[in-house]
């Protein structure tokens, strides 16, 4: 439960952030405040953090508990967790009873370990797909109830657009990045279907069929098919 | 836990639920599927994904060939079917 001094904490709060992301502030000194004042206006809450999704893996960027990076990492590398799980779906996930879960086992064990009891993952979503989460936890039971949710989303909101306004985690060299390892496989894989298609007098679809086929017979990547396909062609015109 | 993969997925919004399961957001997985060489633009895999827009053979299969190869590299055995 919050009371109406918590209410005005937290609109303040944000006002504050407004303006620091309009001063532009770095937008860590935003995040940090956002998760102090989730700890501080939602009593419940024992600790909070602001997760960021980051080529398939959680980063904690802010943080009031001491292990945030070992919970992150768990939900990364063991089967997922309320804060994956928040930003994949975009939906607010509740952990009323980490004991009883049966859905996260090893974030549960992990959770538990540093003394929570449930935990609640607001997706953190500036635009039109969410890109990481608010997560609070609470050393209490079933915590969390649809005021401190309401509350714990409007926080919520207010990092997303801060994160995504800076673009300082938001890493656009990062995302480029991808997409031109993306383009560079899609080229390979695109010489490999002209090479096939030139040498078996074969369509398109049935030379992408064949390297298809090649690479759930051999168990590899389709990329990994077509770059030696790309290779023998290049090594027998060079001898 | 066997070694053979589990019966392979079909039905309404299965490429959500396997992208879901994959642990992909829509723009990673559009990026491995662009990478595949497939040609739809994110909008048109978001309406794929949502059900809202049917995809064409050839792209329904390559982003099954995206997510498969994703479920492969996390070590899930669930795989999913192509569409014939």
């Amino acid at each position: 439960m919050s009371d109406r001094g918590e209410y005005d904490a937290v609109t303040g709060g944000i006002e504050r952030m407004a303006e620091l992301v309009m001063s532009e502030q770095t937008v860590q000194t935003v995040v940090d405040l956002i998760v102090d004042l989730t700890r501080t206006a939602i009593c419940v809450a024992d600790g909070a953090s602001i997760t960021l999704r980051r080529q398939d893996r959680l980063v904690t960027v802010a943080t009031t508990i001491p292990h945030a990076t070992t919970l992150d990492d768990v939900q990364t590398k063991r089967g997922g967790g309320p804060g994956m799980q928040a930003t994949l779906d975009d939906q607010t996930v509740a952990v009323r009873d980490l004991s009883r879960d049966e859905r996260w086992p090893h974030f549960a064990r992990a959770a538990m370990d540093e003394g929570f009891k449930s935990v609640l993952a607001i997706p953190l979503n500036p635009v039109s797909e969410a890109i990481g989460a608010l997560v609070l936890y609470s050393s209490t039971g079933d915590a969390f109830d649809a005021e401190t949710e309401q509350l714990a989303t409007r926080l919520a909101r207010q990092a997303a657009i801060a994160i995504a306004n800076s673009g300082s985690f938001v890493d656009s060299e990062e995302s480029n990045e991808q997409l031109r390892e993306a383009l560079a496989s899609r080229d390979v894989i695109g010489q490999a279907k002209g090479i096939l298609m030139e040498r078996s007098n074969l369509t398109a679809d049935e030379a992408f069929d064949e390297m298809r086929a090649a690479s759930q017979r051999d168990n590899r990547k389709l990329r990994n098919i077509a770059e030696d396909i790309v290779a023998k062609v290049r090594t027998r015109n060079r001898s | 836990m066997t070694s053979r993969p589990l019966p392979l997925a079909r039905g309404p919004r299965v490429l959500d639920d396997m992208r879901k399961l994959a642990r992909l957001t829509h723009r990673e997985l559009w990026l491995r599927y662009l990478a595949l060489g497939g040609d739809a633009s994110p909008g048109q895999v978001d309406a794929f994904l949502a059900d809202t827009q049917q995809a064409s053979r050839r792209e329904y299969n390559i982003l099954v060939d995206a997510l498969n190869e994703r479920l492969r590299d996390i070590d899930l055995l669930q795989r999913l079917a192509y569409a014939s």
